[in-house]
């Protein structure tokens, strides 16, 4: 495999029982670019991109096939370590997705419980996160309050802040902004374009503007006889396009 | 024409079937009520009882009873809370779920006697303890686990399936969705199941008659085996059938008045914690 692939997938398919939802997909996923997968709703996008953090687990009745290189291991493959995955590679939902509590307990919320052990640099991370998700400034004076006062767009980075608190090197996104008005989308999107510095983000969304404007690659989905399908790969369909590093992000942990 | 008829009549019916479970609710709130009040005071409450009930006041039936009322949300707690939690979130689907739906609702229509033959040789012959207020809280705990199980499963249910595939999505195991999301979020419909099913367990003689509990003799409990407790269902049980004193009826009457106090505040507890429940459902939204 290339140096310059963090994440790469080789003929996956999806079945549910016995119906193929989605032909054979391969493409590669180069480290700090956003990567869009595009095309009409109920195509297979979504289930592609919870293929890649095994969240089709979760469905029993979907199959998926094929492989997912991912640092030298197969994600598709029985023996990995699912949570381990899913550390490494975030995701962020359609919805904000907002625990009860304060917005500190929600940013928290999983590296209370994936790494108690850094307990004392929570504050620390928490600011971060907040930072990072572009949240800090209109938070920080109520970091107790209930996280249900907080408007949508708030919430949406609030779930990234959650995701980004994990330090992972990869974060999903389904459709991420398709519930938000369009001044809290134009925020997201700088937002994503900051991330990709330390993150690879892979970015399912309708929205071919939002593919123009902020992705550095793009595959598009159709249909053909009911069943999904990979058209082609534009590479390099954005502006903010650069030259992709060919280091991975060093400060993270090997699997 | 007798469709029409039957269109007019089915208002009727059933304002005079609402009617009727009103005035039989408050008759026997009232009836209870004229016929124990003047056995209440501070010192009926407070005393214990003398001359076989016809003097004296209930203290210990009361505390008997919260103490059965305290073994019961000991047991039934981890058995109600396992059992919601394997049905509705350990368990996918299919017929394993179904069993344990219809198992669950089966215990539900247990007559409670059977609880009380079955306690008395397990707990009484078998074990040995004799009578013993943890027997009672065991078999109470039976009788109240359908409504608290139900309770939670039906919360569970409501737990937006977002949240537990966003945690499962940072790494999280079963295990770790089923602390950080489906208990706590789960809680309300704990409380409220908890809160009725004791208001039913304390408020049953059957399974406590042969294994938990006597009319005289009993103070608190010190140990497990021979340690049984008074309580206020069966005080009253004796009462109203042995006695020939007035007194002693009233008193009686007394009890049971005191008995219905505390099943309607469990009741009303229940549903502050309904509403919480209902307050966070909108929030979620």
């Amino acid at each position: 495999m290339n140096n310059n692939v963090l994440i790469s997938l080789r003929n996956v398919s999806v079945f549910a029982k016995k119906k193929q939802l989605l032909s054979p997909v391969s493409f590669d996923v180069v480290p700090n670019t956003i990567h869009s997968l595009m095309g009409p709703s109920g195509v297979g996008k979504s289930t592609l991109l919870k293929c890649i953090n095994r969240l089709t687990d979760l469905q029993p009745e979907l199959r998926v096939e094929g492989e997912i290189w991912y640092r030298n291991k197969n994600i598709l493959s029985p023996r990995t370590n699912v949570e381990n995955i899913r550390k490494k590679i975030g995701m962020v939902f359609q919805a904000p997705v907002i625990f009860p509590g304060s917005i500190e307990k929600n940013v928290l919320f999983g590296i209370k419980r994936m790494a108690p052990e850094k307990k004392k640099d929570f504050p620390e991370i928490l600011e971060m996160s907040l930072r990072e998700a572009a949240l800090w400034d209109e938070v920080k004076d109520r970091l107790k309050d209930r996280a249900h006062l907080l408007s949508v767009g708030q919430k949406q980075r609030l779930s990234i802040a959650r995701v980004l608190a994990l330090r992972p090197e990869i974060i999903l996104l389904d459709e991420p902004t398709s519930a938000l008005d369009p001044r809290s989308t134009e925020l997201i999107e700088n937002l994503f374009v900051s991330l990709k510095k330390a993150h690879t983000l892979i970015l399912v969304t309708h929205d071919k503007s939002q593919t123009e404007g902020i992705c550095d690659s793009c595959i598009e989905f159709t249909w053909e006889n009911g069943v999904g399908k990979m058209n082609e790969i534009q590479a390099a369909c954005g502006t903010s396009c650069e030259e992709p590093t060919l280091t991975l992000a060093p400060k993270l942990e090997t699997i | 024409m007798l469709d029409k008829l039957l269109n007019r009549l089915l208002p009727i019916v059933c304002f005079v079937c609402t009617l009727l479970t009103f005035l039989l609710l408050v008759g026997v709130i009232s009836y209870v009520f004229s016929r124990g009040f003047s056995a209440l005071s501070w010192e009926f409450l407070s005393t214990p009882t003398k001359e076989a009930g016809s003097a004296g006041g209930i203290l210990y039936q009361i505390l008997g009873t919260l103490i059965l009322g305290f073994g019961t949300t000991i047991f039934v707690s981890p058995l109600a809370y396992g059992y919601a939690l394997i049905h509705s979130f350990f368990l996918k689907s299919g017929k394993r779920k179904r069993l344990m739906s219809v198992f669950i609702y089966s215990l539900n229509g247990f007559p409670s006697i059977i609880f009380g033959i079955f306690g008395f040789f397990l707990f009484v012959k078998f074990l040995g303890w004799g009578k013993s207020w943890l027997a009672g809280g065991i078999l109470l705990a039976l009788v109240s686990l359908p409504t608290v199980t139900v309770a939670i499963i039906e919360r569970i249910k409501e737990i937006p399936s977002l949240h537990k595939e966003a945690a499962y999505a940072m790494g999280f195991n079963g295990e770790k969705v089923a602390w950080s999301v489906i208990i706590p979020q789960s809680l309300g419909g704990y409380f409220t199941g908890l809160f009725l099913g004791l208001a039913r367990a304390i408020g049953e003689t059957a399974p406590i008659l042969f294994t938990a509990t006597v009319f005289a003799g009993a103070t608190l409990p010190t140990g497990v085996s021979q340690s049984p407790v008074l309580s206020l269902p069966y005080h009253l049980f004796v009462l109203a059938q042995d006695s020939y004193n007035p007194q002693a009826l009233t008193n009686g009457w007394g009890a049971a008045l005191v008995l219905i106090g505390i099943v309607f505040t469990l009741s009303f507890l229940a549903l502050p914690a309904r509403m919480i429940v209902h307050q966070k459902a909108k929030n979620d939204e």
